[in-house]
């Protein structure tokens, strides 16, 4: 009823181009991906982090060498020919970076899409139904945040060590440690939108609890889950490559961007372009993926957009 | 009101919440006694509203009537079918025959769907309504007056007023027999109230339809209801038609609640002795004994403290207290009768003139002994 | 009223840049005064900025907000001032009460440090004398018992009885000028009658002068001397509260007053809604704000309503209204209004 000054009633039939301010859950796809694209570090971190996706994923098609590949140039320094230059072995660590960054994604993802829909499952089944329910899922969830989880890991990784292939196991084992922040997050946001009346409206036109949860209630707080599983994308590659460091991580023939900096780092002083290009692609890897985190979460949420954004 | 049968008959509801009271491990519980005993009778084609200020439990009686609540205690009966009993087939009969329309006109339509999505979700909820799909919402809209074309457009591209023309044809959908209107015009503007109101009373007329109209606004009860229900901390105090009870309230709290709404007339304003009532309502956690407004009425007695006064009365009109006014009778007569001080206000003139308006501002404005 | 104002504004202006440089113009020219001892009401719908319009009175809008025209307290300019400035007249001379009692009270301070640090902040003085005028004030709003509701939390407190508290907060330092912005809209109406009759007998106390900003035009026939109607921004028609909401002449006003249902007075008739909506501040109508749904207005070659703002007029004395069809006092005393 007041006229809050900065609150604009959009008054649709005048206004060809609602400049209203949608809410947070109100904004639609568009407008979402309009702020998203005003957000400048964001947009250019998403650039920045595409092309290193496309860059190791078509190493084959642009790069004349492979990652098995073993040639008799031993221990060069980058070069035209090796851009990175290659290893003891005399294979190319360029070509073994982008080998190591496909995997590395591939466990990221893999794990993310894991954790997201097991956090997904266990906040809205504790926010929608409350009660026992609610505290039963919520302190299992307390429990995987307070047990120490890199000890858990390795235990549990040392299971799979040197197995070949076992990428699909070390990622569900991370997974298994990273759905905690979704299930919390999303359960608050159901709590929180479950007392809308448009869930009351559908309750009382006799919608069963599926459908209130899977039409109404989830796309609501999309937003929150998607920055939530991009951010947890960057962490799950982290602790990836904390496993790899640490030989519990993907075996060979397989490596990853963890296991190439570890098997670097013995040499970085004596043979630099061992250590630092699979490390600095990481870093610059991981600092993308949680710029665009950021950059989703002003979009989806504008009252929220931090003063550190732009 | 006819020798028909009701179309929805509410009897003896109770809504009692239990909540953990604060403190360490929140072991003490406390109740909060929302509704204590309400029941009431709609005619087919009539409007009943339930008025009264926040924490009477009218909000909560109406999401009883709308199954959106379990009572406590007490039955809800639409036709004959008792709703809370109701399972299967005849709850999904019951689903379509009530309408629902709540308040907030940008929290009840679902940021994420499109208009035409909203209109025909009950449609596709119910499975069972014979017809459904596009030509149906754009029936719908233009039910409402809306523009049968804005089924594409998303809720936030409208204003207040159109949102709740759309949250009332998602509530038509089914073709319903009630709708449960829980304060569906408080958050409007004046100049879109009117067209709201207009409409709720000529879809009424047109589809015969019943409401239970639920709302604070003594001025758009009088302007939409046949009869009124007045509550009072989760109690009817008095109930009938509103021309009847606004001309000639029985009840002291009534009298209060219609001295003090306001009306945009300055003259009248002036000219009229508000009773102002001292103090505020009771915490529903721990409601007085006896009649629940004996302590801030000016009229109590021993008794009220001591004895719930049964809501009864004939014909139309139905009162819950011990010490009723008669018709024509004012608060302030009877108050002066019992040789005790009311307090009483009113625009300039009463001030001015020297009326007793300090009484307002007095201290001690604890519960009334 | 030949008394000099309190406070006078004029051709207050206030914008707020929109994205894609269009400007948003909450407050669009609005001129409005105010003497000691008088109340006026000013009434208006969501978004008419009657609201942003105080806020820039009280120098609170935020940085981004652009505010232009003049706004004098005792003759004195208030746009523009240095904040520091500004600070020392808010919560002194210029007071104001929002509508939301529940976020307005810090909730980890008790009611009594909050009242006291408003009079401390002015008038200094030990922490222990301000503590003794917070329990007089709390007293003096009618809050029961002020010895110990002094230590209470907000969350404590009644919805009425915060509002009473944020009354007793705006009061504490006697302010010339006390602005209530939809002070009662959150209450019931039974504590609102207790919250009216408290200021208005703060009001015959202190001789303030009081500002009401209302959407309910009840509240305002019964407690103004003189009512400001605010549409899109500008006051439309203004005057003695028996002429203004009496005999309305602006097709606006009468509008509102035909869409409003009675509570207890009259015959129950159809309401007559107004057509449309009222205008976004972001794309405010070419000429008369109200003409779009005005059911009097000409628009089109040689109708006025589309081309011109209209001007005030006065149709009696200290009533104006502005509207191209109403008449000067001179001619029409009774201003019939709005052409057919």
């Amino acid at each position: 009823m007041v006229d809050a000054p900065v609150e604009v009633v959009p008054a649709p039939a005048a206004v060809g181009d609602h400049v209203g301010t949608p809410t947070a859950a109100g904004a639609s796809g568009r407008v979402v991906l309009r702020r998203f694209l005003r957000h400048r570090v964001a947009v250019g971190a998403l650039a920045v982090g595409l092309l290193m996706v496309v860059a190791s994923m078509f190493v084959d098609v642009y790069y004349p060498h492979s990652y098995d590949e073993i040639t008799n140039e031993l221990s060069q320094a980058p070069s035209a020919d090796h851009w990175f230059g290659t290893d003891e072995l005399g294979k190319d660590v360029y070509a073994k970076t982008m080998r190591g960054a496909q995997k590395s994604l591939q466990v990221g993802l893999v794990a993310t899409l894991a954790a997201t829909l097991a956090g997904v499952v266990v906040g809205a089944a504790a926010g929608w139904y409350r009660g026992w329910l609610d505290g039963a899922l919520m302190r299992v969830t307390d429990l995987f945040l307070t047990l120490p989880s890199l000890a858990v890991l390795l235990v549990l990784a040392n299971r799979y060590r040197e197995q070949a292939g076992n990428w699909w196991a070390i990622a569900l084992v991370i997974a298994a440690f990273a759905w905690m922040y979704q299930a919390r997050i999303t359960r608050s946001e159901i709590l929180t939108l479950s007392g809308r009346d448009y869930v009351a409206a559908a309750r009382a036109m006799g919608a069963s609890d599926l459908r209130i949860v899977v039409r109404h209630l989830l796309p609501n707080a999309i937003g929150s889950i998607i920055v939530n599983a991009t951010l947890t994308v960057a962490a799950v590659i982290l602790v990836e490559s904390s496993l790899s460091f640490l030989g519990f991580g993907v075996a060979p023939p397989d490596t990853s961007l963890g296991r190439l900096v570890d098997e670097g780092a013995q040499a970085a002083s004596t043979r630099p372009w061992l250590f630092y290009p699979p490390g600095l692609w990481l870093v610059t890897l991981l600092l993308c993926i949680n710029f665009v985190g950021d950059g989703l979460r002003d979009a989806f949420d504008p009252r929220r957009a931090g003063t550190d954004g732009r | 009101m006819g020798g028909a049968a009701p179309l929805l008959v509410a009897r003896d509801l109770v809504k009692e919440y239990r909540r953990a009271a604060g403190g360490w491990g929140g072991r003490r519980r406390t109740t909060v006694h929302a509704v204590s005993g309400v029941s009431f009778a709609v005619a087919r084609g009539s409007t009943l509203a339930v008025v009264g200020e926040s924490g009477c439990g009218k909000t909560t009686t109406a999401r009883m009537v709308a199954r959106l609540e379990r009572p406590t205690a007490g039955t809800v009966e639409l036709g004959g079918v008792d709703v809370w009993a109701a399972g299967g087939d005849a709850l999904r009969a019951l689903r379509r025959r009530v309408g629902v329309v709540f308040q907030d006109p940008y929290g009840s339509l679902d940021p994420r769907m499109t208009v035409g999505e909203i209109v025909a979700e009950p449609l596709r909820v119910q499975r069972r309504c014979r017809r459904g799909g596009r030509e149906r919402v754009q029936e719908l809209l233009t039910l409402v007056g809306l523009d049968a074309e804005h089924g594409a457009r998303h809720p936030h591209e409208f204003s207040g007023g159109q949102r709740q023309r759309i949250a009332i044809a998602r509530a038509l959908a089914c073709e319903p027999d009630l709708l449960v209107l829980d304060e569906p015009v408080s958050a409007l503007d004046a100049s879109v109230r009117a067209g709201v109101l207009n409409l709720l009373a000529d879809l009424r007329d047109a589809l015969g339809l019943t409401y239970l109209f639920i709302s604070h606004d003594l001025a758009v009860v009088r302007q939409i209801a046949d009869r009124v229900a007045v509550m009072y901390l989760g109690r009817i105090v008095e109930e009938g038609t509103v021309d009847d009870v606004y001309a000639r309230p029985a009840h002291p709290y009534t009298h209060a609640l219609l001295s003090a709404a306001p009306e945009p007339d300055p003259r009248r304003e002036r000219a009229r002795r508000r009773v102002v009532l001292e103090g505020d309502v009771p915490s529903p956690e721990t409601p007085p004994p006896g009649c629940r407004f004996h302590t801030r009425c000016p009229l109590a007695q021993e008794v009220c403290a001591r004895e719930v006064p049964p809501l009864h009365g004939d014909g139309g009109r139905r009162v819950a207290c011990h010490f009723p006014l008669e018709p024509g009778e004012t608060l302030a007569r009877r108050a002066d009768a019992l040789g005790r001080a009311i307090a009483l206000g009113g625009g300039r003139g009463a001030r001015d003139g020297g009326a007793a308006a300090g009484g307002t501002v007095a201290g001690d404005a604890g519960p009334g002994r | 009223m030949g008394a000099e104002p309190v406070l006078a504004v004029e051709g207050l202006r206030v914008t707020f840049p929109a994205p894609g440089g269009a400007a948003v113009r909450a407050v669009d020219g609005l001129d409005l005064a105010v003497a000691a001892g008088e109340t006026v009401g000013i009434v208006g719908e969501s978004g008419s900025g009657k609201s942003a319009a105080m806020l820039a009175v009280m120098g609170l809008l935020p940085g981004r907000a652009r505010v232009g025209g003049s706004v004098r307290f005792r003759g004195e300019e208030l746009l523009g001032r240095p904040e520091k400035e500004l600070r020392r007249l808010r919560g002194g001379k210029l007071a104001m009460v929002f509508q939301d009692p529940g976020s307005s009270l810090n909730p980890v301070l008790t009611v009594g440090r909050q009242i006291a640090e408003a009079v401390r902040a002015h008038q200094g003085g030990s922490r222990g004398d301000a503590r003794r005028r917070a329990v007089e004030l709390l007293a003096a709003v009618g809050v029961p018992s002020p010895a110990t509701a002094v230590d209470r939390h907000p969350h404590e407190l009644s919805g009425g009885m915060r509002q009473r508290v944020l009354i007793a907060t705006a009061v504490a330092n006697d302010p010339e000028v006390l602005i209530l912005d939809e002070a009662t809209t959150a209450l019931d109406v039974t504590v609102q009658a207790q919250v009216l009759e408290l200021v208005a007998s703060i009001q015959a106390r202190t001789g303030c002068a009081v500002l009401l900003v209302s959407h309910d035009l009840g509240v305002v026939a019964g407690l103004a001397d003189r009512v400001a109607v605010v549409y899109a921004g500008r006051v439309v028609e203004h005057g003695p509260v028996d002429d203004v909401l009496g005999a309305p002449v602006h097709p606006y006003t009468r509008a509102l007053l035909d869409c409003l249902p009675r509570a207890t007075a009259g015959p129950r008739v159809r309401l007559t809604p107004i057509a449309g909506q009222p205008p976004s501040p972001a794309a405010l109508p070419a000429g008369c704000p109200f003409h779009p749904r005005c059911p009097a207005a000409v628009t089109g070659p040689g109708g006025p309503c589309d081309a011109r703002v209209p001007a005030p007029v006065a149709v009696a004395p200290g009533h104006e209204a502005a509207c191209h069809f109403v008449a000067p006092a001179s001619r029409d005393r009774r201003g019939a209004g709005a052409a057919p």
